[in-house]
């Protein structure tokens, strides 16, 4: 027989709902929403209310924006030479923690998976190639990630960006900072090896 | 239940919750299975590039006792085909060979040589340069005959009369893809559909319904029309059998660089230029 309150079961339930969240901590998070104060409780469910209603696709580069554009694409200091090839917006926010590029973006919401039937009409290559042909890029870098599907993707979009005149570039494959040669498996270290370079 | 090991070939792999992966494999001694690897999507150590599709690698796995599910307890890579991360239209064949792999066996049935022939077809696309522009026919028939569907191509299907073996002088015979064999001009009203298979082509397809393994499909010399027939034939019967239409096929068809005039896969009816009037 459950100990909780109907209302505070349900809160249990939607809570352990998310990820990374058991029962346990469903419980331990509904208790303390419970025993907050009404102005914390209000402001929160305002918050996930509105990052629903609120949250929109970037026209340009289809990542997440508030309205047409996005902060980066609106951002006039940031270089508009180059764009930054990613697969989803989470991978978007991981290159601007890297503090190392400068440029714009362009979000292709997946990668192509033909065992699961997304082709390139299923991506967002169409708009990529329609800001290409607007002649202020230069260079492409394509950063999906490097597996199979994330590489075919790659030497598909360097196959149709090529033809345009737009120099194409791969982000480097290899050990990560703080890695052990050792404990690196064959594929990476192969990789490494292969993308070696001069010192 | 106790641990087991075998030879294996990576078929697909999605996400299961947070950091689980559910993976089907093609193994060499259980044939087909289907797994769960726990953490997977997180791990550095037991599962990292080993559970990329067309993957080959040792499997190590216990088996349910009430479960299809098997518990996968880790991998180790045989070999990592790179050629398709490195040419979109082998990378397309890839996908499509193992779908087609997977959609053709239903389970634990499979025999060894499903096994074997996958693993030639991976590694033909890997080594194979070119590639023979019959390579994939050649893999689809071979499927075909390992998986119990081999058309007849000795004997009329309807009545049973010997018909000329390698006859590359005499005429052309006709198919049947609804009865899954040839016709000899007695029976020729009774198959529904045909189309004319050339001496030549019936001799090639002959050859491949003979050989053991992934026959050489190497092109030099072979006509467009051997090209067109032996396409058409193979996607005739694939479309017979098929459970349900794959989803790497129209991707196959837009990146296709075959150096034949094109015969839609995806065409399942027999109803065209080469049918019989």
């Amino acid at each position: 027989m459950t100990t909780l309150t109907p209302a505070l079961a349900r809160l249990v339930q939607e809570l352990g709902r998310l990820p990374g969240i058991g029962e346990k901590t469903a419980t331990r998070l509904a208790m303390f929403i419970l025993g907050a104060g009404r102005d914390y409780v209000e402001s929160l469910a305002e918050a996930i209310w509105a990052v629903k209603t609120e949250t929109t696709l970037c026209q340009e580069c289809f990542g997440l924006a508030e309205g047409d554009r996005c902060a980066i694409c609106s951002d006039t200091q940031r270089s508009t030479e180059s764009i930054c090839i990613v697969e989803e917006p989470a991978d978007l926010m991981a290159v601007e923690r890297s503090h190392e590029y400068t440029g714009r973006y362009h979000v292709l919401h997946g990668v192509l998976a033909p065992l699961d039937g997304i082709g390139p009409d299923e991506l967002k290559i169409a708009p990529l190639l329609d800001r290409l042909r607007s002649g202020a890029v230069k260079e492409v870098i394509i950063a999906t990630n490097p597996n199979v599907e994330g590489e075919a993707t790659a030497l598909y979009l360097a196959k149709v960006i090529k033809p345009l005149g737009v120099q194409v570039s791969r982000i480097a494959h290899g050990i990560p900072m703080g890695g052990d040669v050792e404990y690196t498996d064959a594929v990476t270290l192969g990789r490494a090896i292969e993308g070696r370079r001069e010192m | 239940m106790q641990e087991e090991r075998t030879p294996a070939i990576v078929l697909r792999t999605r996400v299961h919750g947070e950091s689980d992966k559910i993976v089907t494999f093609l193994t060499q001694d259980w044939g087909k299975i289907t797994g769960i690897a726990k953490g997977a999507k997180r791990s550095r150590r037991r599962f990292v590039n080993v559970l990329e599709p067309f993957t080959h690698i040792h499997l190590r796995f216990r088996p349910s006792r009430s479960d299809e599910l098997v518990f996968i307890l880790g991998c180790e890579l045989v070999q990592t085909f790179r050629r398709p991360s490195q040419d979109i239209h082998r990378f397309a064949l890839a996908s499509y060979m193992v779908e087609l792999t997977d959609v053709m066996v239903a389970g634990r049935e499979a025999g060894q040589e499903i096994y074997t022939l996958l693993l030639h077809g991976l590694v033909s696309l890997e080594e194979s340069s070119p590639l023979p522009a019959l390579f994939l026919p050649a893999f689809e028939l071979r499927l075909l005959v390992e998986v119990g569907y081999a058309p007849n191509l000795n004997s009329c299907c309807v009545c049973g009369t010997s018909l000329p073996l390698r006859a590359t002088d005499g005429p052309a015979l006709l198919f049947s893809p609804s009865l899954s064999g040839l016709l000899c001009p007695q029976c020729d009203t009774r198959g529904g559909a045909t189309f004319r298979l050339a001496p030549e082509t019936l001799s090639l397809l002959q050859t491949w319904l003979a050989s053991e393994h992934l026959p050489d499909a190497c092109s030099d010399g072979k006509s467009p029309r051997i090209y067109q027939e032996t396409r058409s034939l193979v996607s005739r019967l694939l479309a017979q059998h098929l459970p349900r239409p794959l989803k790497s096929l129209a991707f196959l068809e837009r990146v296709d660089v075959s150096p034949v005039p094109s015969v839609s896969r995806s065409a399942a009816g027999v109803d065209d230029t080469q049918s019989r009037s």
